[in-house]
């Protein structure tokens, strides 16, 4: 019994389950039953007549060709832009340190990762980041000077075949 | 980082005065410093400061690059440390205070008497098998 009422529903009340349409009606729009009939049913009696029942690739109801949105773009005057959220309470994007500013003292700092170039602190030595270049030096900790050294580029090894090991010094 | 103070300002909290050496004496609790071996690249300075160091031959031992600097040997494209080659060299200053008086040569009271304590040479290195 459940299952004919379930193929009553489907099939008379929501049009069937399964719609076959040719390429130019995809492509070119047809007007769908189902959103048809939400759209004449009143949105308290669970209806929906925002969505428009004519359907097409290449016209979608959800692009509608003419909007009244506008965008600011600041050109006029660029402070009249609203902030919408911070990030470590700053209006733009930064990255969270620690700084020595005396061998007991430690500062919080911030800053941008894409003005300046991060390097982890505290690192072992044993991983640096990928793809390294010569300009940047890398930072470890060495235990024997207990302090986080920079390694300046000095030459490239060719100890290993194939592999280009950039020797850097302290 | 081994450079003085006022040519690196940020070795100002480390009070390091002689370019070439830094300072140990917060961390090892002893008016020590560390140099790189054999005093290399110790600034001209502080040149009669350093002892003259000599072989079991007698022959005096100059500074290497290749033997007394500290190297990272990193692989470019994965950043993976493969050579590892740390020579660290460990002294102590003696300055000619009241303490010290009477030397010959007399002891400087600015960059005083470089006493060695001790080397450090760790070094690791891939092989390829």
């Amino acid at each position: 019994m459940n299952t004919y009422l379930r193929s009553i529903t489907v099939n008379f009340g929501l049009s069937g389950l399964l719609m076959y349409r040719t390429p130019r009606e995809v492509i070119e729009g047809y007007t769908d039953p189902l959103v048809a009939a939400l759209a004449e049913i009143p949105i308290y009696m669970g209806g929906d007549a925002t969505t428009s029942p004519f359907l097409a690739m290449n016209n979608p109801p959800t692009h509608p060709p003419n909007n009244t949105v506008a965008f600011f773009t600041g050109e006029d005057d660029y402070e009249m832009t609203r902030v919408y959220g911070k990030w470590l309470d700053s209006e733009y994007i930064t990255m969270a340190s620690a700084e020595y500013t005396s061998l007991t003292n430690i500062d919080n700092i911030t800053y941008s990762p894409w003005a300046e170039r991060v390097l982890l602190d505290g690192t072992d030595g044993m991983q640096f980041s990928p793809v390294l270049d010569t300009d940047n030096p890398i930072k470890a900790f060495v235990n024997d000077l207990s302090r986080n050294c920079f390694f300046d580029y000095s030459y490239t090894s060719d100890k290993y075949a194939h592999l280009d090991t950039y020797m850097y010094t302290i | 980082m081994f450079a003085n103070m006022t040519e690196n300002p940020e070795n100002i909290n480390f009070d390091v005065r002689v370019t070439g050496t830094t300072n140990m004496t917060s961390s090892l609790k002893a008016y020590t410093f560390a140099a790189k071996g054999h005093y290399y690249d110790l600034t001209p300075l502080a040149a009669e400061s350093a002892p003259k160091l000599y072989n079991k031959d007698m022959e005096e031992i100059m500074p290497v690059a290749d033997d007394d600097d500290t190297f990272l040997g990193v692989e470019r494209y994965s950043g993976v440390c493969v050579i590892a080659l740390e020579r660290i060299f460990f002294n102590m200053a003696i300055y000619g205070d009241d303490l010290f008086q009477n030397f010959t040569p007399e002891l400087s009271g600015d960059i005083g008497f470089f006493f060695p304590q001790a080397f450090v040479k760790r070094e690791s290195v891939f092989t390829q098998d």
